[in-house]
C-alpha cells in the first residue's frame, strides 16, 4: 500500500505534526463553515491571538504539571515563552489587557491550532485544531452557561452527529462531597487525582477507609446518571451547602434545556474533572459513540481573566475539528461541481481561460490542464472531478466526459454554457 | 447504535479467572471454554462479543475503543499509563512486581551503586521501573526483556530484576532473593472512556452482576 522510499530521500516531521491535504482540508472547511454560521448568528465575534506567549502566562491556567504539557522556546532576550495550549488563556489575557467593563459582556469565538507536549512514545499529536467559544462577563451565570450550552446541542445537531451524549458536572459538587466527607487538603488533593485518573478502585479503597458508608454514596454519585431526579434522591441527606446549590445550579439547566426538548443528550456526570486548573463551576464533556475521546469540552472559569487584570465571570466551550471530523459520517460536501478543461495551449489560451471564468460566474470549479497528460481520465478521476472537456479547435463545440456516469456527449458551447448555469450538475 | 458491546479477556493465566467469575456472574462462557483458537467468540444469549487477546494488550484494546470493557491486571495498567476507567477491582489473579537480585549479591550491588553511580536493571515493565527508580532519586539503566527476566543477573547483564511472581517459585529457583515488593496488582475491570459515558446502562449492569459475585 505504501511505497519505500530510498534511505536518502526519507524527510520527517518532529513527532506529533503532520501535514493536512486538499481532501481533508475541504471537509474541515465544511464542518467549520457550519460551526462559524452558528457562532456568528449567536452574536459571537472571530478573534485569532498570537501562537506564542509568555511561558509564565500561559502556565497560569495549564494545571498542576504544566510544564510536561507546554512546548517552551526562549525569545532573543531570555524570556521564556511557549506556544499556546489551548485558546481559553489567550482569550483571557486578551480580555483582560484590552475590554474594559463598560464593553462587557463579550462573545468570543475562535478558530485556532494549539500545542501540547507529549510523550514521545505515546505517538499522540501535539497539534489541536479547535473551534470554540468564550462568554465573557455576563452577570447572569446560569443564563450564560444555557446559551453556550445550547449553541453547542445546536452545532452538534447542525453536524448531523448522532449518538452523542454531553455529559454535565460541577466542581462545587465534588467540593461539597469533600467538605461532607471532612477531608483535608492533601486527601481532596489524592482524590482529585485519582478521579481525573478514572481509578474508581483505588478511590473506593481509599475513601472506604475514612467511612464505608459515604464511601457508598460518593462512588454512587459519581457514576454517569441521566435521570436528574434520581441524584436529588441519593443526595437528599447530604446537607452540605455547595452539593445542594451546584446540584440545583445543573437543575435548572437541565429544567430550561427541556424545555427546548434537548435534555435527550444529557448525563449528569460529577467525575468530569478537567485537567485544566481554571474551571470554577460547570463543566462539560462532549462524547460521540464512534469516538474514543472527548470530542469537545467546556465549562466555567471565574477566577481566570482576574490574573490578567479584569475580575469576570466567564463560559465557554472547544470543539476539536479531528475528532469531529472523525465523528461526521455524513458530512454533506456541498457538492461544486468540479470540471477539468484539457488541451488548453497556448494559441486557445485566451479564449479558454475566459470561457472557464465564466463557468466560475456560476460557482462551478474549474481546473485548467495545460500539460500532456496519458491518462487524463485517471487524472481527473484522482481531483474528484465530475466532467473532462475538451474544447474543439474551432472552439464552437466541446466533448463533455463525465465521469460519474462514464457518458461523452458533443455539445456547442452555447449549450454547454447553458446547461452549466441551469443544472449545475450534468 | 449496536446493543451489546465487546469484551476483551487477556489469555494466559487470568483467563480461567475471568471465566471463573463470569460465569459465577450468570454469563454464559461454554463458547469461550471450547478448546480451540478462536480469537473472537460472540454469546448471543448475553449480547456479548468476547476478543481473546494478550494481557498486553487488554488495555489498549479498550482504550483505542476496540472493545468497550475488559479484565486486565493492574501491572498492565499501570505499566501501559492507559486512559481507561478503573471500575472493579476482582480481587482475584493476585501476583506482585518486586525488585531481586542474587542471593548475597545485594551488598556488591550497592558496592557498584556508590561506585558507578549507575546499575542496570532488567525487567518487562520498563515504565513501572522507570517510576520506581526515580522516585527513589537513583540513577539506573534499564533493560527491556520480553520473557525470562530472571535469568538476567545470571548472566551478567543486570545486576537486578523488576519482575512479577505469584509464588516465589521461579525467583527461588534462579537463587534470586527479594529487596522490595514495588506493587501488588489484582485483576481490574476496565472500560473505555466513551463507552462508559455511551453505554453506561449496560456497562454498570454488567459491573453489579460481576460485583456481586467478587469475593
Amino acid at each position: 500500500m505504501f511505497e519505500n522510499k530510498k534511505d536518502s530521500q526519507i524527510v520527517r516531521l518532529p513527532f506529533g505534526l503532520r501535514d493536512i491535504f486538499p481532501f481533508e482540508i475541504e471537509e474541515r472547511n465544511r464542518i467549520k463553515e457550519i460551526i462559524a454560521r452558528k457562532f456568528k448568528l449567536w452574536g459571537y465575534g472571530e478573534v485569532y491571538t498570537p501562537i506564542i506567549e509568555f511561558t509564565k502566562n500561559i502556565s497560569i491556567g495549564a494545571g498542576k504539571n504544566w510544564k510536561d504539557k507546554l512546548i517552551n522556546f526562549f525569545d532573543v532576550d531570555g524570556s521564556p515563552v511557549s506556544l499556546r495550549t489551548d485558546m481559553t488563556i489567550p482569550v483571557a489575557r486578551l480580555t483582560g489587557m484590552r475590554i474594559k467593563r463598560n464593553q462587557l459582556p463579550v462573545r468570543f469565538c475562535y478558530f485556532a491550532d494549539s500545542f501540547r507536549q507529549s510523550d514521545i512514545q505515546k505517538g499522540v499529536s501535539r497539534v489541536y485544531n479547535q473551534a470554540g467559544i468564550e462568554f465573557i462577563g455576563s452577570s447572569n451565570a446560569l443564563m450564560s452557561d444555557v446559551e453556550i450550552l445550547v449553541i453547542l446541542i445546536n452545532i452538534l445537531d447542525g453536524l448531523n452527529l448522532r449518538d452523542y451524549k454531553i455529559g454535565l458536572g460541577h466542581i462545587g459538587f465534588i467540593e461539597g462531597l469533600f467538605d461532607w466527607f471532612e477531608l483535608d487538603m492533601k486527601d481532596r488533593e489524592h482524590i482529585r487525582k485519582k478521579i481525573v485518573a478514572k481509578d474508581f478502585v483505588a478511590l473506593e479503597n481509599f475513601l472506604s477507609k475514612k467511612n464505608k458508608v459515604k464511601a457508598k454514596i460518593f462512588l454512587k454519585l459519581i457514576q454517569p446518571e441521566s435521570s436528574i431526579e434520581k441524584i436529588s434522591d441519593m443526595v437528599s441527606g447530604i446537607k452540605e451547602k455547595k452539593v445542594i446549590k451546584s446540584l440545583n445550579y445543573i437543575k435548572e439547566i437541565y429544567g430550561i434545556l427541556k424545555g427546548l426538548d434537548y435534555e435527550g443528550c444529557l448525563v449528569t456526570d460529577f467525575s468530569i474533572i478537567r485537567d485544566f486548573d481554571y474551571y470554577t463551576g460547570l463543566l462539560f464533556e462532549v462524547y460521540q459513540a464512534n469516538i474514543t475521546d472527548i470530542i469537545g469540552s467546556g465549562g466555567r472559569y471565574d477566577g481566570l481573566i482576574k490574573k490578567f487584570g479584569l475580575d469576570v465571570p466567564a463560559t465557554g466551550f472547544a470543539l476539536d475539528i479531528d475528532l469531529v471530523h472523525k465523528a461526521v459520517n455524513e458530512i454533506e460536501l456541498k457538492g461544486k461541481l468540479k470540471i477539468l478543461i484539457i488541451g488548453v495551449k497556448n494559441v486557445n489560451a485566451a479564449e479558454l481561460i475566459g470561457l472557464a471564468g465564466k463557468l466560475r460566474d456560476d460557482g462551478i470549479i474549474v481546473e485548467l490542464s495545460f500539460e500532456d497528460i496519458p491518462d487524463y481520465e485517471n487524472f481527473a478521476r484522482e481531483k474528484n472531478c465530475d466532467l473532462i472537456v475538451e474544447f474543439k479547435q474551432d472552439l464552437k463545440n466541446v466533448k463533455i466526459k463525465d465521469l460519474k456516469n462514464n457518458m461523452t456527449k458533443v455539445k456547442t458551447i452555447t449549450e454547454f454554457l447553458k446547461e452549466m448555469k441551469d443544472e449545475k450538475r450534468i | 447504535m449496536k446493543k451489546g458491546f465487546k469484551i476483551a479477556i487477556p489469555k494466559g493465566y487470568l483467563f480461567d479467572k475471568c471465566l471463573d467469575i463470569l460465569s459465577r456472574a450468570g454469563f454464559e462462557v461454554k463458547s469461550l471454554m471450547e478448546n480451540n483458537r478462536k480469537l473472537s467468540v460472540y454469546s448471543g444469549e448475553d449480547a456479548i462479543q468476547y476478543i481473546i487477546s494478550r494481557p498486553m494488550d487488554v488495555p489498549v484494546y479498550v482504550e483505542h475503543g476496540a472493545c468497550d470493557i475488559g479484565f486486565s491486571g493492574k501491572d498492565m495498567l499501570m505499566e501501559k499509563e492507559s486512559k481507561v476507567y478503573e471500575l472493579l477491582d476482582l480481587k482475584n489473579g493476585e501476583c506482585r512486581i518486586v525488585l531481586a537480585t542474587l542471593k548475597d549479591n545485594l551488598e556488591k550491588v550497592k558496592e557498584k551503586y556508590r561506585h558507578f553511580g549507575s546499575i542496570r536493571v532488567a525487567t518487562s515493565y520498563p515504565n513501572i521501573t522507570k517510576k520506581y527508580f526515580d522516585s527513589k532519586g537513583m540513577q539506573v539503566e534499564i533493560i527491556k526483556l520480553y520473557g525470562s527476566v530472571e535469568l538476567a543477573p545470571a548472566l551478567g547483564i543486570a545486576d537486578e530484576i523488576l519482575d512479577i511472581t505469584a509464588s516465589g517459585k521461579t525467583l527461588e529457583e534462579n537463587d534470586l532473593m527479594e529487596i522490595e515488593e514495588v506493587i501488588v496488582s489484582t485483576t481490574r475491570l476496565i472500560a473505555n472512556i466513551t463507552s462508559y459515558r455511551v453505554k453506561y446502562d449496560l456497562i454498570s449492569k454488567f459491573m453489579n452482576k460481576i460485583k456481586n459475585v467478587i469475593k
